[in-house]
């Protein structure tokens, strides 16, 4: 049934670490993120087309988008291990 | 409306015929065992693929896949900022909870999220509560999701609508209550691979038709350069609703119940964090994409007949008609993913965290496993004879399941499973603060509440001092207990249960 003994001594610290990295992710995401794309679609500005996209959308969404999935590999398969 | 050929006939029948065989195969690999167990969390052997599958497809619904292509037709680029949480789902949706309730189901053998709460906290009171907020809320957000399915066969394969939604219930109980979760969790892997292949194919062949992005932004502009400004048209997304949608993507989805179960059916932390990669890259390609072809479809099909058209006529107004077919099974493979993975977490509330752990005569196996057939039927047709006719109040309902449940779970969770101050009463507290202040405000302001964001954004704002609040007011846990959730930690210190809470 249960099995306490299975544990490591380290795995409830290692799992906080890994929630507040995921927190401190998730902040930095918002505030770069939210923050461009309404910096850059301010006024005349959003009628802007890069590659055919909207340039607040280029950059203020899809950039953060591309630069945070690394972000995420590295915290998934790098960060967890080490601490694990 | 839309004209039903043998093709999308030929192609939906096809993708019913795998997820049939799929359910029989993963029930031929049933680790035998203690039915319950293999039952609600697949004996706790999931590997990555079917781990990040399973959980991408159940967080997917009908709303991703109809909603989200109507707001994208609807308002343009700004639905691109709508979504833009999505960014750090798969981190805060594994990173926050998922290496410790993987954990934490492991030593302590909770096979239900009720249970994970119930044995934390050691309360009785704490388990029947969210079981049965987990029936009424999960049940009814099923109800919507029939709904859905329903209009979707109705509106490309001209099914009428009852028998829609008694096919579709059907179906998916046949296969949820015949393999449990692994078959559910197998299904769902394969129809998040139709998901995204669907979705991919749409996108790419609507932007062939049009001649390339540039089309598509001067298609917009021509219409409303509202339809290109972050905010959109009829002030859509102003800055407070944008920050309100990055708190409810990431943390509604953590918050989740059913996707919680996930993690307890993990089998280690190596398949957590694959599983965690391998979403990152699943979310990557298929959020923008699906945004996108709401987004196209606005220049392709214009004039819908109702905004929940976006997605099936821009496929057929993109696709040929043999990829329609295929296309076309991906919003009923997002709804059917979800329905399965709810059937299961109501069945198992009734089952294990309403009847089996509040009785004193233990049940003998096969008791249980009729009880919980029947537990996954009865649920099943509640929630198609509701969805016959639905009532008015569903939509409050579906909200308060999607965010709501988040709003009431996500931080009594956090802090009772990193914080060894946390007691029953912060627990209690944080719950019904979250659940009435949630409600309060839905029901008082609709989606957006003081200075214009998100009721979900206030809940978690009420929720956390409720929590910290009834801990102080609260009786200190057993040591024993503390012991058994933090170890050392919890005798080095206070320092660690302080800087958690």
């Amino acid at each position: 049934m249960a099995r306490p003994d299975d544990r490591r001594p380290d795995d409830y610290r290692h799992a906080r670490r890994e929630a507040a990295g995921a927190v401190l992710i998730w902040a930095a995401a918002l505030i770069v993120t939210v923050g461009l794309s309404h910096a850059l679609g301010r006024g005349e500005t959003a009628a802007q087309s890069l590659w055919g996209i909207p340039r607040w959308v280029a950059l203020g969404v899809f950039a953060p988008w591309a630069v945070f999935f690394f972000i995420h590999v590295w915290f998934s398969l790098f960060f967890g291990r080490r601490r694990g | 409306m839309y004209p039903a050929s043998a093709a999308v006939w030929t192609a939906f029948c096809f993708y019913l015929a795998v997820t049939f065989a799929l359910a029989w195969l993963a029930r031929r690999q049933a680790a035998g065992g203690n039915f319950l167990k293999e039952f609600f969390v697949g004996g706790r052997t999931l590997g990555p693929w079917v781990l990040g599958l399973t959980w991408i497809a159940t967080s997917a619904s009908g709303g991703t896949f109809i909603g989200a292509p109507s707001l994208g037709h609807a308002n343009g680029w700004s639905v691109m900022l709508w979504i833009s949480g999505y960014i750090v789902v798969a981190t805060v949706g594994f990173g926050l909870l998922g290496r410790r309730i993987a954990e934490i189901g492991r030593f302590s053998d909770a096979l239900t999220f009720s249970d994970l709460l119930r044995d934390r906290f050691d309360s009785r009171a704490v388990g029947i509560l969210s079981g049965i907020a987990l029936v009424v809320l999960h049940t009814s957000f099923i109800v919507a999701q029939h709904i859905a399915g329903a209009r979707v066969l109705e509106v490309v394969l001209g099914v009428p609508y009852v028998w829609g939604v008694t096919g579709l219930a059907l179906i998916v109980c046949l296969y949820t209550a015949y393999g449990g979760f692994r078959a559910v969790a197998w299904t769902d892997s394969f129809q998040a691979v139709v998901m995204l292949l669907g979705v991919l194919l749409t996108a790419g062949f609507a932007l062939r038709k049009l001649g390339g992005f540039q089309a598509v932004f001067d298609g917009l502009a021509a219409q409303s350069p509202d339809l290109l400004s972050p905010t959109g048209p009829a002030d859509f997304l102003p800055l407070p609703a944008a920050i309100s949608f990055f708190f409810v993507w990431p943390l509604a989805v953590a918050g989740s119940p059913s996707l919680m179960t996930r993690f307890l059916a993990c089998r280690d932390a190596a398949a957590l964090r694959r599983a965690s990669f391998l979403i990152g890259c699943y979310i990557l390609l298929l959020y923008p994409a699906i945004i996108f072809v709401g987004i196209a479809g606005r220049v392709l099909v214009p004039d819908l007949a109702a905004p929940d058209h976006a997605l099936p006529a821009t496929i057929l107004a993109a696709v040929p008609p043999l990829p329609a077919g295929f296309v076309l099974a991906a919003p009923l493979a997002a709804i059917m993913s979800t329905v399965s993975s709810f059937l299961l977490v109501s069945a198992s509330a009734v089952v294990r965290d309403l009847y089996q752990r509040n009785t004193r005569r233990p049940l003998p196996e096969n008791a249980v496993r009729r009880l919980t057939h029947l537990a996954t039927f009865a649920t099943a047709a509640a929630a198609a004879l509701f969805a016959l006719r639905p009532p008015d109040y569903l939509q409050y309902i579906v909200v308060f399941s999607g965010t709501g449940l988040a709003a009431t779970f996500l931080l009594p969770t956090v802090f009772g499973v990193y914080s060894p101050r946390m007691n029953r009463t912060g627990c209690l507290a944080g719950i019904a603060a979250g659940f009435c202040s949630f409600l309060l405000q839905y029901a008082l302001f609709g989606t957006r509440s003081f200075f214009g964001f998100d009721p979900f954004v206030w809940s978690l704002a009420v929720c956390a001092p409720a929590c910290l609040i009834g801990s102080r007011l609260g009786e200190p846990e057993p040591a024993e207990l503390l012991q058994r959730y933090f170890g050392d930690a919890r005798r080095k210190g206070s320092r660690a249960g302080a800087s958690a809470e």
